[in-house]
């Protein structure tokens, strides 16, 4: 038992490129730190891109499972964390043209998987009008998130729910950053505006 | 300082993570209004997040997939090699069926006596059609004058 925490300390401590290395080796731990560091990125990415649950279920772990199986062709060209959030955007795409299904952002985020960032503000505040306020504000921006074209849709999301910087967006959707920019500046100026018209 | 606020496009800049003015950049860093409106854009993006899974969930997740990937478990949706595997087995049923019956011996004495009878009669109709004998060797008295080389 020891052995395992002390490997998993060291799992824990390596660099990505060498996690890579080992995983392509076979090497299961490094495979699993490699999955546990980018696991939450890729969950948001296909929760706010895909609108069924057992989409996003499936969707993740489809992601997961490509990304070790092709580690070899990653080849090193890029971040890996671009690189497995194409894979995520890919297969949502996939998943979307398949069902062919209006992506779409639920109203009410659903509680089974944990406080939603309303539930937290509730749990704080005092104040339920402002609790109410910022519910109407995040409703307002999932409807607008959902109105907007795909591949702007998909740039807000990667910006706005993942955290990604414009760079990683470009290398993950495959475009330069002077149109990941024209995307999220349309993007932003729809909601943006949406946001000021219902919350001066 | 510029005592301007940010135009629509500037705040859009900001807000998409785009380097701003020198000018402008320096305005929106003490300015309360276009603070403001920053604010409140980032607020409701940051509230229409969806929830966070919990560990559990995820580690549920990452362990389906690495099992899959190290071969640990049965690929799933398989089914239809299945299918396909039954398909065949009923398509090949009636040439299996039709192996298997019954055929009727041929009695090998009863052949090799018929083919005897012919030859020891007319040993070239045997071989050879009735036509082509006609040509080669014609029925009158050519056929006696000389062989058929």
């Amino acid at each position: 038992m020891a052995t395992l925490a002390r490997r998993d300390r060291q799992v824990g401590e390596e660099t990505e490129g060498a996690l890579l290395a080992a995983a392509l080796g076979g090497d299961r731990a490094a495979a699993q730190e490699l999955l546990l560091r980018h696991q939450l990125l890729v969950y948001r990415v296909c929760r706010n891109l895909l609108p069924r649950d057992q989409d996003v279920e499936a969707v993740v772990q489809e992601t997961f499972l490509r990304a070790l199986k092709k580690l070899h062709a990653f080849a090193g060209a890029g971040s890996f964390q671009s690189w497995i959030v194409a894979i995520a955007v890919n297969l949502c795409r996939d998943r979307l043209r398949r069902r062919r299904l209006v992506p779409f952002v639920p109203l009410e985020t659903p509680d089974e998987d944990g406080p939603d960032p309303i539930s937290r503000l509730e749990a704080r505040s005092p104040d339920p009008e402002r609790v109410a306020m910022v519910r109407q504000a995040a409703s307002l921006v999932r409807r607008e998130v959902q109105r907007l074209p795909s591949r702007q849709r998909e740039v807000f999301t990667l910006r706005f729910f993942a955290d990604l910087g414009l760079e990683d967006i470009a290398a993950a959707l495959g475009v330069d950053v002077g149109t990941v920019k024209t995307h999220l500046h349309r993007a932003v100026h729809r909601v943006r505006a949406a946001v000021e018209e219902a919350m001066p | 300082m510029s005592e301007r606020h940010l135009t629509d496009e500037e705040l859009d800049r900001w807000l998409s993570g785009e380097e701003l003015d020198q000018e402008v950049a320096e305005h929106a860093a003490t300015c309360l209004l276009c603070w403001h409106r920053r604010a409140n854009f980032l607020g409701a993006v940051a509230a229409a997040r969806a929830a966070e899974p919990e560990a559990a969930t995820l580690e549920r997740w990452r362990e389906t997939a690495l099992e899959r990937w190290s071969g640990g478990s049965a690929p799933r949706h398989r089914w239809w090699l299945a299918a396909a595997a039954v398909l065949f087995l009923v398509a090949l049923l009636p040439v299996v069926a039709h192996l298997r019956a019954p055929r009727a011996d041929l009695d090998a004495e009863t052949v090799v006596q018929e083919v005897d009878t012919l030859l020891a009669s007319d040993p070239l109709t045997a071989l050879a059609p009735e036509e082509l004998l006609e040509t080669v060797v014609p029925a009158g008295g050519n056929a006696t004058g000389g062989g058929v080389s």
